[in-house]
């Protein structure tokens, strides 16, 4: 299989039209190559690695950076680099680049492609063994020493210098290890207890540790296990796949702008509410699988379905539909426990349960696929969520191919025929060839009644339409029949599993797929297999591992690859200001507007501002920003003082026992001393942060600014302004 | 006026920050960089509906309408754009330079759009106004507003800034146009003073954090765009009127009005445009086409009226100071499918505006009705004379992209290594 997607990797694309996604604003990550080894620790840094203002930070920072560890192990005389550099790049890569040659020995995802892999052209010869340079086929090959019948002796202008080979069979002896180099030691400074804390608890569910959790912090291991069976991790797990999938599109045209409401009766079924429930359902899907400790790879085998009475309403409960069978979910009547609303479904069509979220219907409207594209657009989104393999990552060689695409009998047999375009195609089309059955562009506009169905069980899986694309059902030479066996054989590609973490990881650190380190990804991969796909286990190693947990570099040249400071995402954001303050962002657009809904305005992307501040839309907008700019501090200041005018008018109201951070001082308090010590445990309640004394004057020259200029609510109005900057404080919106 | 590669990747936002801190390093434009604004035609238009006419006949299907030509432009009117497409040429034909034959090598619209912005396959570079934005107005309030939807900051995130589809930015500058929220009876608006000193303590906030973690790297680079974005974000509210009001949804005329406010008023230095139209016609081609066709040019035409009209930052008009683009990611097929559509293609077109720019001059070609290769074909083109050569090489959009750079005071050997500039049009 792997040289299949290889080999994809090497041409023409002609038809992947209809997946009509626009491009994004991104933010690339930085290189990875200096990341510190990414054995998972479940170790926390000794001491706070915060240290006091004007104090160098090198020095500081030498008690906290990880100890030298003492090892036996000889320190490998070349690195995968080192091969690339000598051997590869010199003598190999000219023809094998993927494209002049399929086998493709460039740097970029060089690891996954050699070390105990097999030879796409010589099954059951391994590339590269580990520690075993002889029984390794590509150092037989360079050497002349592979097995006849297996191949000429590479390269073909001739045979290498023995000091050329020799650096290959060094790597190779020395473990294959994958890193090119290790980051120097002490470069890098480890968060402290209380920041580590701060980091897993908003990595993990969007919301900063509450003051007991804060004084938890030398039992991490078993804080993240709590947070692991929250409802708001749940909710990081949905938003970490819609990064992937991009189902929550509330704008553009694979939005799902509801022209009807399901009933007319009342509030709550307008557009908002309807798109919050069907896009969110494959996501749930996925939710579900990870917290009830589910095999992950049920992601796209699960023969059930998470549904609600809205999706009921929407894509049917067993109505006739186009075919023999009946339309839409089957559900059972009680709720899921610990799911409330949700309820264990499965689809109502036959040969079409059994992959998990590519069961889904609404996966099919988010993705479209016009006529001419037959799924392809659909397979090709699937490859890149699942296997990380883009079809899309290749130039078309168009001037190669002397195919009139207005001719359509031409581009049908030029996509099995013409070389050019055949070597992309005989792997994406079979994969489009499983999807037959999903009709192609959901149109809003066209809408008259419920229920609604983008599965046509009549003709999804006749011979004439499942070969319309002129190829039979299969992934990467493997065949299959239906949605069922294509997610079973995802999952069990061997590229599943690295993808997956992959994609989790960068999620977390906030860096690109790219540069997520290839040595972490491999052994967190194999921890995920051996885990039997257990979500939770794998994120809490990533959590607690010291590459996630890096507060800073000491050097501009170690700072190479380390995020260090993350930023909230909206979707966080929403979720750790409602944890801390009770407050809800809601606008209502019902009146004077278009009748949209009540929406949370840090998660929508059609009036709100889930955009504004660095998110995604699902549909322009693919790549989130994790950095701040003009709007996204517009968006957060407004944010903020709504908050703080919420926190200062409820708990001002309330009982001292009852409130939620003005728990010292009342609207009157006038007293600096009092002032001063409810600054100080806003400081730990809002930033997990023992202030200065420093610190303390400024927030207290704040406040007093206000306060002393006087008129009606002035103690109010300072209070509010001072919630409000830590509201937006770097502390609060990074961590 | 250049900056380091360093600086190209990585320290824009510190440039910015500088600029607003009044750093040492703060720079003012010069005359070599001009403004950018990219209308885009997202979906795919169809080159030979308006600006790259064929004859109809076999392998072409032409919407009814004819063929007219403008000054020393052959273009094409469809009957049911009302004449849209000559109105705009007759006005404005003096400064609008049309490019044929432009190849994005793929079909596919993300790797498309990608390649007609970027000049690359990849969705971390950044695109043209990002880059222009960050090379030659580092210093404004919001160097680079997208009001459009396709756009790619890359590493100018800090520099780059949506309104978002409804214009909702305005709600969060002035409190006066905030949605109400529910449970609230009214926003907290603060003084002046209090929010001046809000920042001034979030400043110092910041600072120390700096001290503590922040001198290197990203977490640098995520201090500096902090702090440049609080003094941004204050300096786009004195700005808001400018934006106007929330919309369902914000339609190209609006979009043109919010971009010549805002470069008028010196708050933004590049933007990017969409004709709020779908483009992506496989069904019923011919009269969307049409009808996209006059939304595109009667925008265009209300657009450069108003670069024309109103005054530049640098003494003259807007427009001598300002390039224009229009582009889509990709072009459709010459024939009409079986559901009266047309599909994709990789051959598209494109428009370039500006002062300096020949008018009525075509450069590139592809091929016509009849051609034995196929009509709608790249044809080779002299790079110099933007003629079509048989010694010429084909025009692709990394090439377009890079000339746009050079054009309006990039360095595009700085983005795009290896691209030959195609700009015929500077003399």
């Amino acid at each position: 299989m792997r040289s299949a997607i290889l080999s994809a990797a090497l041409a023409a694309i002609f038809l992947l039209a209809g997946a009509c996604t626009g491009g994004g604003s991104g933010l690339t990550g930085a290189d990875d190559d200096l990341l510190p080894d990414a054995s998972p620790s479940d170790d926390a840094s000794p001491d706070d690695a915060t240290p006091e203002p004007d104090a160098d930070p090198a020095q500081d920072a030498q008690a906290d950076a990880p100890e030298d560890e003492d090892t036996d192990e000889p320190a490998p005389t070349s690195t995968l680099c080192d091969v690339s550099e000598t051997l590869f790049e010199p003598h190999c890569t000219g023809c094998h680049n993927g494209s002049v040659h399929p086998y493709d020995l460039r740097v970029t995802g060089l690891a996954q492609r050699l070390i105990n892999a097999e030879s796409p052209a010589h099954p059951g010869q391994t590339m590269v063994v580990p520690g075993q340079p002889d029984e390794s086929f590509i150092y037989q090959k360079l050497v002349g020493t592979h097995s006849p019948g297996t191949g000429d002796l590479m390269p073909p202008q001739g045979e290498l210098s023995e000091e050329v080979t020799k650096v290959l069979r060094e790597w190779i002896e020395a473990g294959a290890q994958t890193e090119c180099e290790q980051a120097p030691e002490g470069e890098v400074v480890l968060l402290g207890p209380t920041e580590r804390v701060v980091r897993a608890s908003m990595a993990l569910r969007g919301i900063r540790p509450s003051a007991d959790e804060l004084e938890r912090a030398d039992d991490l291991p078993a804080l993240v296990d709590e947070w692991l069976e929250s409802d708001a991790f749940g909710a990081t797990i949905r938003d970490m796949y819609d990064e992937t999938l991009l189902l929550r599109t509330h704008i553009g045209r694979p939005s799902v702008a509801w022209k009807r409401p399901l009933s007319t009766e009342g509030r709550g079924q307008e557009e908002s509410f309807i798109n919050s429930q069907i896009q969110e359902a494959p996501l749930k899907l996925i939710e579900y699988i990870v917290r009830e400790d589910r095999p992950f790879t049920e992601i796209l085998t699960a023969d059930y379905a998470i549904g609600n009475v809205t999706m009921e309403g929407v894509w049917g409960s067993g109505q006739e539909g186009f075919g023999p069978d009946p339309i839409g979910l089957l559900c059972e009547d009680d709720e899921l426990e610990g799911f409330p609303g949700w309820k264990m479904c499965t689809w109502a069509e036959s040969n079409r349960n059994g992959a998990g979220v590519l069961s889904s219907t609404f996966f099919y409207v988010r993705w479209r696929s016009t006529m001419a594209s037959q799924n392809r657009a659909r397979a090709n989104a699937i490859t890149n969520a699942f296997l990380c393999y883009d079809f899309l990552d290749q130039p078309v060689p168009f001037d190669e191919t002397d195919v009139d695409l207005a001719d359509v009998e031409a581009v049908a047999n030029a996509v099995r025929d013409n070389p050019a375009c055949s070597s992309c195609h005989e792997d994406l089309d079979p994969i489009a060839s499983f999807l037959y059955g999903f009709t192609g562009t959901f149109r809003p506009g066209t809408v008259q009644e419920y229920p609604l169905s983008m599965f046509n069980a009549r003709s999804a899986y006749s011979p004439g339409r499942r070969l319309s694309n002129l190829r039979t059902p299969a992934l990467f030479g493997q065949p299959g029949e239906n949605v069922a066996d294509l997610g079973r054989m995802i999952t069990q590609h061997p590229d599943f599993a690295p993808c997956a973490v992959r994609r989790m990881y960068a999620f977390l650190d906030q860096r690109s797929m790219d540069a997520v380190p290839e040595a972490s990804v491999q052994a967190w991969a194999q921890a995920f297999v051996e885990s039997n796909y257990n979500t939770k286990t794998l994120l809490k190693q990533m959590i607690l591992s010291d590459d996630f947990m890096v507060s800073h570099a000491l050097s501009e040249d170690g700072a190479d690859g380390i995020i260090g400071l993350k930023k909230v995402r909206p979707e966080q954001g929403s979720r750790m200001v409602e944890a801390m303050t009770g407050f809800r962002w809601m606008s209502d657009f019902d009146e004077g507007r278009r009748p949209y809904g009540l929406v949370n305005l840090m998660e929508d992307s059609r009036f709100g501002f889930r955009v504004l501040a660095g998110g995604i839309d699902g549909d322009a907008v693919v790549v989130p920003s994790h950095t701040y700019n003009g709007p996204v501090a517009a968006v957060w200041r407004a944010y903020a003082l709504e908050a703080a005018n919420h926190v200062v008018s409820t708990d001002f109201a309330t009982s001292i026992m009852e409130r939620r951070l003005l728990t010292m001082v009342d609207e009157q308090t006038d007293d600096p001393d009092t002032v001063r010590a409810q600054i100080d445990a806003l400081f730990w309640q809002v930033l997990a942060e023992q202030a200065s004394d420093e610190e303390l004057d400024a927030a207290m020259g704040l406040f007093m600014s206000v306060a002393q200029a006087g008129g009606r609510d002035a103690n109010q109005r300072a209070w509010t302004v001072l919630l409000g900057a830590l509201f937006q404080d770097l502390r609060f919106t990074h961590y | 006026m250049s900056i380091s590669r360093r600086g190209f990747l990585f320290g824009g936002a510190a440039l910015l920050g500088g600029a607003l801190l009044g750093s040492p390093f703060a720079f003012t434009q010069e005359q070599t960089h001009k403004r950018l604004i990219v209308l885009m035609a997202r979906g795919g238009w169809d080159p030979v509906a308006a600006l790259d006419p064929k004859d109809e006949g076999p392998g072409v299907s032409m919407p009814a309408g004819s063929r007219v030509r403008v000054g020393n432009l052959d273009l094409y009117s469809a009957d049911a754009t009302g004449g849209a497409v000559t109105r705009y040429f007759e006005r404005h034909g003096d400064v609008t330079a049309v490019i044929r034959g432009l190849t994005v090598a793929s079909v596919a619209h993300e790797a498309c759009t990608r390649r007609i912005l970027t000049g690359t396959l990849s969705a971390s570079s950044p695109d043209l106004g990002a880059i222009n934005a960050a090379t030659g107005g580092a210093d404004s309030p919001l160097p680079y507003m997208v009001l459009g939807a396709s756009a790619f900051s890359g590493p100018y995130s800090a520099q780059s800034g949506r309104v978002g589809t409804s214009n909702q930015l305005v709600t969060v500058l002035d409190p006066a146009k905030a949605f109400p929220v529910e449970g609230s009876v009214a926003p907290f608006v603060q003084t002046q003073g209090e929010a001046s000193a809000a920042q001034a303590f979030l400043e110092g906030r910041a600072n120390r954090l700096r001290r503590q973690v922040g001198h290197y790297g990203n977490n640098a680079r995520r201090i500096d765009d902090y702090q440049a974005s609080l003094a941004s974000s204050g300096r786009l509210a004195e700005f808001g009127d400018a934006l106007g009001e929330v919309t369902a949804s914000v339609a190209l005329t609006r979009q043109v009005d919010t971009a010549l406010d805002m470069m008028e008023r010196g708050v933004i230095w590049s933007v990017t445009l969409d004709t709020g139209v779908d483009w992506d016609t496989h069904t019923n081609s011919h009269n969307d086409q049409t009808a996209n066709n006059i939304v595109l040019f009667d925008g265009l035409s209300r657009l450069v009226d108003g670069l024309k009209a109103r005054p530049g930052t640098m003494g003259g008009r807007l427009i001598d100071e300002t390039a224009v683009v229009v582009v889509s990611e990709m072009g459709r097929t010459p024939t009409i499918n079986s559901d009266q559509g047309k599909d994709h293609w990789q051959v598209t077109c494109a428009m370039v505006i500006g002062s300096d720019v020949p008018g009525g001059q075509v450069y590139g070609k592809s091929t016509d009705t009849g051609d034995e290769r196929g009509v709608l074909q790249a044809e080779p083109v002299d790079f110099a004379t933007g003629q079509p050569s048989s010694d010429g090489h084909m025009l692709e959009s990394t090439d377009f992209v890079a000339g746009v750079l050079a054009w309006t005071g990039s360095e595009p050997e700085q983005y795009l290594p290896g691209a030959v500039p195609f700009m015929p049009w500077v003399s």
